[in-house]
């Protein structure tokens, strides 16, 4: 490539990095159609899967998935693992809740009060946190969620929270035009969360593919080069933490919408250890991995508890995935997927934990 | 451009820098820095770049006492530098840790680096599969980007062959002299640095011995004695 070309391709493409090949525009295309036809083909998931119980299973896995791709976003990006990423699911869901109980606002309202107060707090949080190194980070996000559990069960706060009884919400309007009923028939709201899901994707990659992405990483990969290059390194975590947040709180506003409660088990360590299982199965270095592993670990705890060894099949299955699929079922897919083309790129991923997703 | 005025740096009991006075005024020059293991060169160069703070002393650039900048004010103020130990962006390609690099800094002109160093066919390739060769190139570019008015290299040629070496200097001198920047380069390859330096700066026990051309510092007898030996 002379100087030329590259002032030409380099400097004015978005600077992807990848050199276009004959036909490259349409092999590229093929993974976005395929993706649209799963987009579509999936709003009609309730048509076919006619149990109620399974339905409603799927919307749990599917909020799980978005719970667990904010953490893994977290994770490939910036290197870290935020244990307490419950705080932002539960946090947004008891202050809808608490709006809903106590103002008399629309549900939009409250749901605009639960996602603006959760990004101020992350934004607090974060600022305060993303400077720590990854297990002092991990630690520190625990323990605020874990004070966070305590708070809400304290007596003295017993006529805000609910105490251990949690709060029972009852919308008074609709909500995109669905009624508190609507939302909690689970072949409805599975179109809902399907949705939110998809859009939440679309989010995370167009951050992934962009400058920001791509700072991100190098943050990741060398935070002191980061620095000598005279780009900060704090306020792109920061975003990259209150977008991860973000996140959580919308699964967490889908949650108590469809369940029309809020407890204190939405804040508990044990969930957030599904989440991290959830990564761990799906992989972090994608964007479908975590969604994929979310569901996948749902359905799996449906069926381990039906037989009545829950924490021991759980864990035998966990150990078996993990030690079979290191990179998780996305990584395992990616590699798979490399050897059949032959790795036709010149971008080569030898890194599936650092993959560009 | 550049003025170190009486630095010193402390680690402990042990003096790393102890007044160390410098003046790099003239672009388009390259100021080598030699001296044995210990002399106190990459601490200078950590110290002027940011790195470290100094314990006494100012270092002025351009008119403004730095001490307290951060290292990204510096990059942003036309101070770059590259690593003793390569310093890349190992999971993105050449091209985009190069082009993120310049975009922050509003610099286009990024093919002329790659050309000059000979990164073009390494371009499309992720840093952590290229030749170590081929990264410590980067590590150099990615100083160079953003159109610098000093550039610090910390043992640039490290590791490489003295094919390399020669090489990788010859890419160095020209786009400095071009660019007009003024380039302070740390290197144990003394042939290297007496060939490509305009001056040298000779450290020993974080003391300045000598500041001169090459050749008068070659037949320094303190030079000599504490550092050359019978390379002289």
């Amino acid at each position: 490539m002379t100087s030329g070309e590259l002032q030409s391709s380099a400097l004015m493409r978005p600077a992807s990095g990848i050199t276009k090949a004959p036909g490259g525009r349409i092999r590229r295309g093929w993974p976005f159609a395929a993706l649209l036809l799963i987009f579509v083909a999936g709003l009609f998931v309730p048509a076919v899967v006619h149990s109620p119980f399974y339905q409603g299973l799927a919307n749990d896995g599917l909020i799980l998935g978005m719970l667990a791709l904010a953490t893994g976003f977290l994770m490939s990006q910036c290197n870290l693992v935020m244990f307490g990423v419950v705080m932002f699911y539960g946090g947004p869901a008891y202050l809808f809740a608490i709006a809903n109980t106590n103002f008399d606002w629309s549900t939009g309202a409250d749901v605009f009060a639960a996602c603006f107060g959760t990004l101020v707090g992350a934004a607090a949080i974060g600022a305060a946190f993303v400077r720590a190194k990854p297990l002092p980070f991990a630690m520190l996000t625990l323990a605020v969620s874990q004070m966070l559990r305590q708070a809400v069960v304290i007596t003295d706060f017993r006529p805000v929270t609910g105490g251990e009884d949690g709060l029972v919400i009852d919308l008074r309007d609709s909500f995109l035009g669905l009624t508190q009923a609507d939302l909690s028939t689970p072949s409805k709201f599975w179109v809902v969360v399907w949705i939110a899901t998809a859009l939440v994707l679309v989010v995370v990659w167009a951050v992934v593919h962009s400058r920001f992405g791509r700072i991100l990483r190098g943050i990741r990969d060398n935070e002191e080069r980061m620095r000598f290059s005279g780009i900060g390194t704090y306020w792109p975590r920061l975003a990259a933490f209150v977008l991860a947040a973000g996140i959580a709180s919308l699964a967490g506003i889908l949650h108590v919408l469809n369940s029309a409660f809020a407890s204190p088990e939405l804040l508990d360590f044990s969930l957030a250890g599904n989440v991290i299982a959830s990564v761990l199965i799906g992989g972090s270095a994608g964007l479908l991995g975590p969604v994929a592993g979310g569901v996948a670990f749902t359905l799996g705890l449906d069926q381990f508890a039906a037989s009545g060894h829950l924490q021991l099949f759980t864990g035998v299955a966990l150990v078996g995935i993990i030690a079979a699929l290191p990179n998780g079922v996305e990584g395992f897919v990616r590699a798979a997927l490399k050897r059949m083309t032959g790795n036709r790129t010149t971008r080569p991923n030898t890194d599936d934990a650092h993959a560009d997703p | 451009m550049l003025i170190l005025e009486d630095l010193g740096v402390s680690y402990g009991n042990l003096r790393a820098l102890d007044s160390v006075n410098l003046r790099l005024s003239e672009e388009g020059r390259i100021h080598g820095v030699i001296g044995p293991n210990g002399a106190g060169k990459s601490t200078l160069m950590d110290v002027v770049s940011g790195r470290h703070r100094p314990g006494s002393g100012r270092i002025v650039w351009r008119g403004q006492d730095i001490g307290a900048k951060s290292v990204e004010w510096r990059r942003r103020h036309g101070m770059s530098r590259s690593f003793q130990r390569t310093s890349i962006f190992s999971t993105l390609t050449v091209l985009e840790q190069i082009e993120m690099v310049s975009s922050s800094l509003g610099d286009n002109d990024i093919a002329e680096i790659l050309d000059a160093l000979e990164l073009n066919h390494v371009c499309n390739r992720r840093a952590d599969t290229i030749a170590y060769g081929d990264q410590r190139r980067v590590d150099v570019a990615l100083a160079l980007v953003g159109k610098p008015k000093l550039i610090l290299l910390d043992e640039p040629a490290a590791g490489l062959s003295t094919g390399e070496t020669t090489a990788l200097f010859e890419h160095i001198a020209a786009l400095v002299r071009r660019r007009g920047i003024t380039a302070m380069i740390v290197e144990h390859d003394v042939a290297a640095v007496f060939r490509f330096c305009d001056v040298i700066t000779v450290l020993d026990l974080g003391r300045v011995i000598v500041t001169d051309a090459p050749s008068v510092v070659r037949a320094d007898p303190r030079v000599i004695s504490a550092y050359l030996g019978s390379a002289a």
